[in-house]
């Protein structure tokens, strides 16, 4: 692996870093199997990609992916709460739809070409991102950390007596999966301002590769706490991407691009196998 | 004051199963009682407690705390005015949070929960001396998560958590039923030093006829979704526990 394969590595990363904070949000905090991301990605991809191709300055492009996202997200909420389909089904549903609608927003073009410039992360994407990154962090931590972010975590621990102690859960469940895809989705369109393009099948499998991070992150840094748990999902996802990075280019494996999903399921596995060992 | 007036319930709604819990029922209890309800299984006793709680809307009949008609107010409102401790102490605390969270939690209830930061100085003082009431030491232990604490320890801390703010109603669900006669003891003394001292309105459901005779003002007896016998205290002071058996026996 070369050096600038290692810097690449660490900002895909950081960049997936956001996603892996937005399914710790939904998967840990509020205990909510939220399958949405794998839309929301891409909207947030597409979205910021059809801005900044419309001259839209590269953040505001941001911030309008992120904001798409929290619609995604609220839509599974509704789905969830009002028309009582079932948690997983309620985000399939959301992310089958969007394919159509992150098609529409895209023209009708399966991908977006951002080579022509206009986009965030020029040069030095690194420092960018590690910025971007850890502010999504502070934000995340502190929030969690408040009053407010302490209702959130007990309607994921215990429903009841949160329904008891006051807090509206059904309203809970909705500003934690509209901040969850927010995120994810801004992971999406940083991803597209990175690689340069933006395509509407790149959401195949977010899910995955964020919960790899989340759980990764977790052996890393095994302490209990909001701060160590939200810095675990970066570093999960840094680690991972490096792993990966390591196994592909290995010549002694022999593996190519095309085996990432077996390697990342195997490695999702095995740190399941692996948990279950130390409970016992 | 509680009122509740001509209050039915029927739970499973629509469904094959649906079933009239309450019927009719009719229960006053003046400011600062301390009411013992007694009654079998399914008699309706905690679909009661839920419906007070808000966690159940009645069909029909009027709620009234303080004299205000809250029969339309949702639960997270009514969280305000009506305190829970519940039967199983796994339930009334957070296992995977540390004391200190627990506590925080609890001190917010029926409270807006802002985006200012829970813990602080004021906030930690207040909850070590309210845990210094229970003298087993958890006050200096409010970074130890509560999984660690046992059933008693677990069920005397949702007591004092029940009580951080201030409520109209207090309902004790079977609060004792999970834990051994020690445990018991201790927890059972604490609720009526806090409910005492502080003199709450309260409801209380027990299996206990021991407890019914020792604790409260007024004993309830409940049976088909209704509240069928009203003993009073000087009455149930002179009772032993199998006389107690025999008059609900009756019913």
């Amino acid at each position: 692996m070369t050096f600038n394969e290692i810097i690449m590595s660490l900002e895909v990363g950081l960049i997936y870093g956001i996603v892996a904070l937005g399914l710790y949000l939904t998967f840990r905090i509020i205990d909510f199997p939220d399958l949405t991301c794998d839309g929301s990605f891409v909207l947030g991809s597409a979205t910021a990609s059809v801005l900044i191709q419309a001259g839209v300055n590269p953040w505001l492009s941001l911030l309008a992916a992120l904001c798409a996202g929290a619609l995604a997200g609220m839509l599974t909420a509704i789905l969830y709460l009002r028309l009582h389909v079932t948690n997983l089904l309620a985000g399939i549903l959301v992310s089958f739809m969007l394919y159509s609608i992150n098609l529409r927003i895209m023209g009708g073009l399966p991908n977006i070409s951002l080579m022509d410039g206009g986009t965030l992360l020029y040069d030095a994407p690194v420092l960018q991102l590690l910025m971007i990154a850890c502010l999504m962090c502070a934000l995340l931590s502190y929030m969690l950390l408040t009053d407010f972010g302490l209702s959130l975590r007990c309607i994921g621990f215990n429903t009841k007596l949160a329904s008891n102690s006051g807090v509206n859960v059904a309203w809970m469940t909705m500003v934690g999966l509209a901040l969850s895809n927010a995120l994810v989705a801004l992971g999406g369109g940083l991803f597209s301002q990175h690689q340069g393009f933006a395509d509407v099948g790149s959401g195949v499998g977010t899910i995955i590769i964020g919960l790899a991070s989340v759980m990764l992150g977790e052996k890393i840094l095994p302490f209990r706490g909001v701060v160590s748990g939200v810095l675990s999902c970066l570093l999960g996802s840094v680690v991972y991407r490096l792993f990966i990075g390591f196994a592909l280019h290995s010549d002694a494996l022999g593996l190519s691009t095309s085996d990432l999903n077996l390697v990342t399921g195997l490695m999702v596995i095995a740190i399941m196998v692996v948990s279950k060992r130390e409970v016992c | 004051m509680l009122t509740l007036e001509n209050i039915d319930v029927t739970l499973g709604k629509n469904t094959k199963r649906a079933r009239k819990v309450l019927q009719g029922l009719n229960l006053t209890v003046a400011s600062g009682e301390f009411l013992v309800l007694l009654g079998g299984n399914g008699a309706g006793k905690s679909t009661l407690f839920n419906m007070i709680a808000g966690g159940i809307a009645p069909d029909a009949g009027k709620l009234c705390i303080d004299g205000q008609d809250v029969t339309a107010m949702s639960q997270a409102q009514r969280a305000q005015a009506v305190s829970k401790v519940m039967q199983d102490p796994m339930q009334g605390t957070i296992a995977q949070m540390s004391i200190l969270e627990n506590m925080t939690f609890a001190y917010r209830r029926g409270q807006k929960r802002g985006l200012s930061l829970y813990d602080n100085q004021a906030r930690r003082e207040l909850f070590q001396d309210k845990l210094r009431l229970l003298g087993i030491g958890l006050e200096k232990r409010m970074h130890d998560q509560v999984s660690g604490l046992s059933g008693g320890q677990r069920q005397a801390l949702s007591m004092i958590m029940a009580m951080l703010q201030p409520a109209k109603i207090l309902l004790l669900d079977e609060i004792t039923a999970a834990l051994d006669p020690a445990s018991t003891a201790a927890v059972m003394d604490l609720a009526n030093h806090i409910v005492r001292e502080q003199r709450l309105t309260c409801l209380m459901i027990t299996h206990d006829m021991a407890h019914a005779i020792q604790y409260g003002d007024r004993l309830v007896w409940i049976k088909d979704g209704q509240c069928v016998k009203s003993i009073d205290a000087a009455t149930k002071a002179n009772m032993t526990p199998a006389e107690l058996m025999q008059v609900f026996a009756g019913f």
